[in-house]
């Protein structure tokens, strides 16, 4: 391998692992707001009421407190 | 025990428009200047800085690896630090004997700790591929089992370790205690890493900045600077990348509980149905 080569490999590769670590907290974030319905779209209710979906038999009573749940979560966001 | 969700996550996401929850104004504006000084980094450590008289070209990896280990060092530290606050913060009789960490404080130190020490793994990963490629066109190898080389990825594999024990399912309160103590445990070796080169005979170069007042700086003008700003660049990516890795915790934790009160609420369910 050539001193170039190895600059150029060295760089590529610290890129592409620091673009990859930060692209996966990213996606991780996303996930968890969409699934806990408070992600930062300024559209609680349509999240909150999409991350519940799956949630069978869940009621706003059982929702944790400060998690918006369905139509209360609309009114919730500011 | 539910917490509220800390309204600055929402309103700060909120409030830029963010699309992750992990979003805020501070880590956007901490984005584009991550991004821009990445790209200046770029121009002086790839055009401006000079080619070395006996490396040639291949000390420009130097503008990566050494800034790498300097900021997994620093991740490193502020874990131990992060681990010493949580392990005060939940001392028996300040945040209770069992069960889930009530104190709110404790489980911020707890997040910073694991969010640091994963940039200090990735940064330390970063070192040794990095360092390996220098070897190969400076020693004629990609590896050598010495002193600074085999305590860099002891330190790896140690820290890997306490990123699994942080995985393992346990109380939050028992979790966060028994990392706290491998972390204090595991950053003993990180002034071993850095001395080694002073300590042992080793193919591995002493320190490339002399810090200790009236030292010697092995390298000068250029290169320095280059240098200096590459590991300030460093800083700025792995500080942008560790607010989110932070915020992400905090939704994890979310998440967790939230599933726990479902399958409580579940179980009761099925306990009043059964009556």
């Amino acid at each position: 391998m050539t001193h170039a080569a190895s600059v150029v490999v060295g760089y590529a590769l610290t890129a592409a692992a620091v673009l990859a670590y930060a692209a996966r907290v990213v996606r991780r974030g996303r996930s968890l707001g969409r699934s806990l319905g408070i992600s930062g779209t300024g559209r609680n209710g349509d999240d909150a009421e999409h991350g519940r979906e799956d949630r069978s038999g869940s009621d706003a009573s059982r929702t944790p407190p400060g998690i918006e749940h369905g139509r209360d979560a609309a009114s919730a966001a500011p | 025990m539910i917490e509220t969700p800390e309204p600055d996550l929402r309103q700060q996401a909120q409030r830029a428009g963010s699309l992750t929850m992990t979003g805020s104004v501070a880590t956007r504006v901490l984005g584009v200047v991550a991004i821009a000084a990445v790209g200046v980094m770029a121009l002086l450590a790839l055009w401006i800085s000079p080619a070395d008289a006996v490396q040639g070209d291949s000390v420009r990896l130097m503008y990566i690896h050494v800034p790498s280990i300097w900021v997994a060092y620093g991740g490193f530290v502020l874990t131990a630090f992060a681990s010493a606050r949580v392990l005060w913060r939940t001392r028996s009789g300040a945040g209770g004997t069992y069960g889930v960490i009530a104190d709110r404080h404790a489980r911020r130190w707890d997040r910073v700790a694991g969010a640091a020490a994963e940039l200090g793994v990735l940064f330390t990963a970063l070192t040794l591929v990095t360092g390996s490629l220098w070897g190969r066109v400076t020693w004629g190898t990609y590896w050598q089992w010495d002193a600074r080389l085999t305590t860099t990825v002891l330190l790896f594999v140690t820290y890997l370790g306490y990123l699994a024990l942080r995985r393992l399912p346990a109380e939050s309160r028992a979790r966060a205690r028994r990392s706290a103590v491998m972390a204090l445990i595991a950053v003993v070796n990180l002034p071993i890493v850095h001395y080694s080169v002073d300590w042992w005979r080793t193919l591995h170069q002493e320190a490339s900045l002399n810090l200790e007042p009236g030292g010697d700086r092995n390298i000068t003008g250029e290169m320095y600077w280059t240098l200096l700003y590459s590991w300030a660049t460093f800083t700025v990516v792995a500080l942008w990348i560790g607010i989110h890795r932070y915020r992400v915790l905090r939704l994890e934790e979310l998440a967790e509980e939230a599933s726990l009160e479902e399958l409580l609420a579940q179980r009761r369910d099925e306990q009043a149905a059964g009556r």
